[in-house]
Formats: C-alpha cells, sequence, structure tokens
C-alpha cells in the first residue's frame, strides 16, 4: 500500500522571514537618522485570502508618532513565502512602484534599493520640514 | 440601557485592530456588537467569554455580518439572515425587560457599480426588514444598523419609496398621524445620524476631528469625511437615543485611530493599521 503521509520539503529558515529581514532594515532607521526616525514595522493578516502583510512604517516621535507607511511586502504562503511582492509609496502615488522578489537575497537587494531611492529620501526630506516648522512655530 | 458598537473591520487582523477591540469591549462594555466585513475566530477568541456570537450557518467565513450579544443579557427569540448575509435580524428582549425589539444588522450594497445599481440591490432589504417585523417578531421596535454604505443626507435614505429615513422626528409624529398627501406616511425609519455630522460637538463645547466613519481624499469632490456607517430607528423608538453616549469612536484610553495628519493624496487619515472604518456607538433607552 503506498503511504499517504509524507515528510517531505524543508522547515522554512527563520534568517529568511520576509518579516524578520524588513525588521532588520526598520531597526536601522533610528541610528542612521540620529533618533529623528524610528522604524516599525507591523503584519496584516487579509482574513478572506489568508495572505499576509508586512509594511513598514517611518515613525516620527516628534509628530505625534506620525507613522508613514513606506514599504509593504506581501506574501500569499506563510509557510513558503516567497515569492514577495514589494510595494513603495512614493508621496506623489503617480510613483508607487511594485517589484517582486523570488527569494531572500533578492528580497534584500530589492528593500535596500527602495530604502535607497529618491522616493524614499523625498519622504524623510519631507517629515523632517515639517518637524523643524513645528519646531519654529512652538517658538512662536 | 442598550449599548450598541458598528464596525466594518475590512477583513484585516492587525494587532491594533485587535487591542483596538479588546480596549473597546472593556472601555465601553457595549451590549451588542455589529460587525461587517469582520472574519476570522480572532474576534471570537478576543470577546470570549462576556459575548456569544448570534450563530447563523457561514457568520465569520464570508465578509458579512456578525452580531456578538453579551453573555446573559438578551433573550434571542429568532433570527433571520438573508442576502448572503448582508442582513441579520434578530428578535430580542432584555432579559428581566420590559419591551422586545430587534436588531437589523446590515452591511448594504456599496456605490462599486453605480447608484442606480446600488438602489436596486439595497431596495429588496429594507422590503425584507419590513416582512420580518411583521411576520417574524410583530413589532416594530426595530434598529437597522451597520456599513449603510449611505450619507445621512444621500436621497436614497430618505426616498419615500426606499428607506423613507428622515432627520426630523416632529415631522414623523406630525405626519404619521395627519398625513398631508400621497407620500408614504406609515413606514418611517427615522435617522438619527444627522446629528452626528458637523465638526463641533454640542455635548462638551468642542471639536470633532472626524465627521464621518470613512475618509478619502478626492482632487474633485467632496465631501472628504463620510458618515456612512449608522443607525435608523422606527418611529415608535426614534425618542431613545442617548446622545451622550453617542458617537464616531475614534480613539480608545491606549491608542488613536486616527492620525495627525496626512502627507499623500492617496492616504486616509485612518491609521493604516487600522480599518478603513472607525467604529460607531449608539445608546438607546430599552430597558
Amino acid at each position: 500500500m503506498s503511504k499517504i503521509w509524507e515528510i517531505s520539503g524543508e522547515a522554512p529558515k527563520t534568517d529568511e522571514n520576509p518579516e524578520k529581514i524588513l525588521n532588520e532594515y526598520a531597526s536601522r532607521l533610528k541610528d542612521d537618522t540620529d533618533g529623528k526616525f524610528v522604524g516599525l514595522v507591523t503584519e496584516t493578516i487579509q482574513e478572506d485570502t489568508a495572505s499576509a502583510t508586512y509594511a513598514l512604517y517611518i515613525v516620527v516621535p516628534a509628530l505625534k508618532s506620525y507613522m508613514y507607511r513606506l514599504i509593504e511586502v506581501n506574501s500569499q504562503d506563510l509557510v513558503a513565502p516567497y515569492p514577495v511582492e514589494l510595494r513603495l509609496f512614493a508621496k506623489d502615488p503617480k510613483y508607487h512602484k511594485s517589484f517582486y522578489a523570488q527569494d531572500a537575497k533578492s528580497y534584500r537587494l530589492k528593500l535596500e534599493e527602495l530604502i535607497k531611492s529618491a522616493a524614499t529620501k523625498a519622504i524623510l526630506v519631507h517629515l523632517k520640514t515639517l518637524i523643524e516648522i513645528k519646531k519654529e512655530y512652538s517658538k512662536e | 440601557m442598550v449599548k450598541i458598537i458598528s464596525w466594518n473591520t475590512n477583513k484585516k487582523k492587525t494587532a491594533f485592530i485587535q487591542n483596538a477591540l479588546t480596549e473597546l469591549a472593556l472601555e465601553q462594555e457595549p451590549e451588542i456588537f455589529v460587525f461587517q466585513e469582520c472574519l476570522g475566530q480572532y474576534v471570537n477568541t478576543i470577546l470570549d467569554p462576556h459575548y456569544e456570537e448570534i450563530p447563523y450557518p457561514g457568520n465569520g467565513i464570508n465578509r458579512r455580518v456578525r452580531i456578538f450579544l453579551k453573555q446573559n443579557t438578551f433573550i434571542k427569540y429568532a433570527i433571520k439572515t438573508a442576502f448572503q448575509n448582508k442582513l441579520v435580524f434578530v428578535h430580542l428582549k432584555k432579559r428581566g425587560g420590559l419591551e422586545d425589539f430587534n436588531i437589523a444588522g446590515v452591511h448594504l450594497y456599496s456605490k462599486l457599480n453605480t447608484e442606480r445599481q446600488q438602489l436596486w440591490q439595497n431596495k429588496p432589504i429594507v422590503e425584507t426588514i419590513e416582512l420580518y417585523e411583521k411576520h417574524q417578531t410583530n413589532n416594530n421596535r426595530t434598529i437597522l444598523i451597520g456599513d449603510l454604505n449611505y450619507n445621512p443626507y444621500d436621497t436614497t435614505l430618505s426616498d419615500p419609496f426606499v428607506f423613507n429615513a428622515i432627520e426630523n422626528q416632529h415631522l414623523i409624529h406630525n405626519f404619521s398621524i395627519n398625513p398631508i398627501g400621497q407620500r408614504n406616511h406609515k413606514n418611517y425609519w427615522y435617522n438619527p445620524m444627522w446629528n452626528l455630522l458637523g465638526d463641533y460637538d454640542f455635548r462638551n463645547s468642542s471639536n470633532k476631528i472626524a465627521t464621518g466613519t470613512f475618509f478619502l481624499y478626492n482632487e474633485s469632490e467632496v465631501p472628504y469625511w463620510n458618515l456612512i456607517d449608522g443607525a435608523l430607528l422606527r418611529p415608535s423608538i426614534m425618542n431613545r437615543v442617548d446622545y451622550q453616549q453617542t458617537e464616531v469612536l475614534t480613539a480608545t484610553a491606549q491608542r488613536q485611530f486616527l492620525k495627525p495628519f496626512i502627507i499623500r493624496p492617496d492616504e486616509s487619515f485612518l491609521v493604516d493599521d487600522f480599518s478603513d472604518h472607525l467604529p460607531l456607538k449608539i445608546t438607546l433607552n430599552i430597558h
């Protein structure tokens, strides 16, 4: 009689987990910006499709902890998370971008590319300007 | 008193939504929760053991309406569902209470296609509620509550051939006993949501930051805030609203549901890990 129970495949590697990788990049935001901004990663389970979305937020403590959703990572399978879809939310919706990463390596490369992109820099500059305006306003 | 919270949770499960729901249950202590687009067992886990879900085939699995009642608070006489659970109708009475009443939890069709289609999809729902009132409960103390997908001033709500929902108790009373024309003066709904429009809160002389439950910035259209979640009441209970305890909820003691500002035209004022709808609380003097 043929077996119906089968042990096959590999357990997902924790160091390749998309949420964990996103957290690595998020945790660097505070030091890299001298504490002006803090990175935060959250998880959303879409209950009708059972897909997971991880979001990297830029949190601005000086602006009532305003949170900007910068990058969204969508995974259709919680056990085998790749490929994942990455979405960058530019300040102008015309420049929102969407990419796919087939594995953890290309996911890391794409994340770094998005974080270093002009769109991300524009958002950080905008938020920094708002902090300065608020400081000026508070002085008056 | 019957305090009801209605909330469209947008099919999402996030830590923010789960914490917010826990805090709403603890802080507000509503007797009834009416959810729309609220899927998954996590809701039962959070609300257990203080609330019981109204059971019907398929609830929790699809994205329609779910109703939770505070444990040991109500006697349930009848439960009817229709339109793929876009309508859940429950005939209830508080334990030891004086009056039975009906909750018609709804998630009405939206304007996603055309307003004409929305009208023809929603008209049978309100007609079915009327049938249930007549044949299932023999009372007309009905609270229609949920994601109405209409602002209070949308003409479909006030149209006498559809909802016949108006904002003025005095007019409803007068026209009901003294019809002055051909209009349907019998089956009114009272719409208390008009009193939540505008940014000034007359209860405490302050300004509200949310003038609706759903925010959508559009370059060419207003409003940005839409009060599309709401409740309609039959005239028999229209004077029972406790406005001190009726509001759009924008925070719990622990967390704000709104952002301090937005910087993108397609960004919502509601926190991204929250739903795209704010919860609505309505309290009625029903004993």
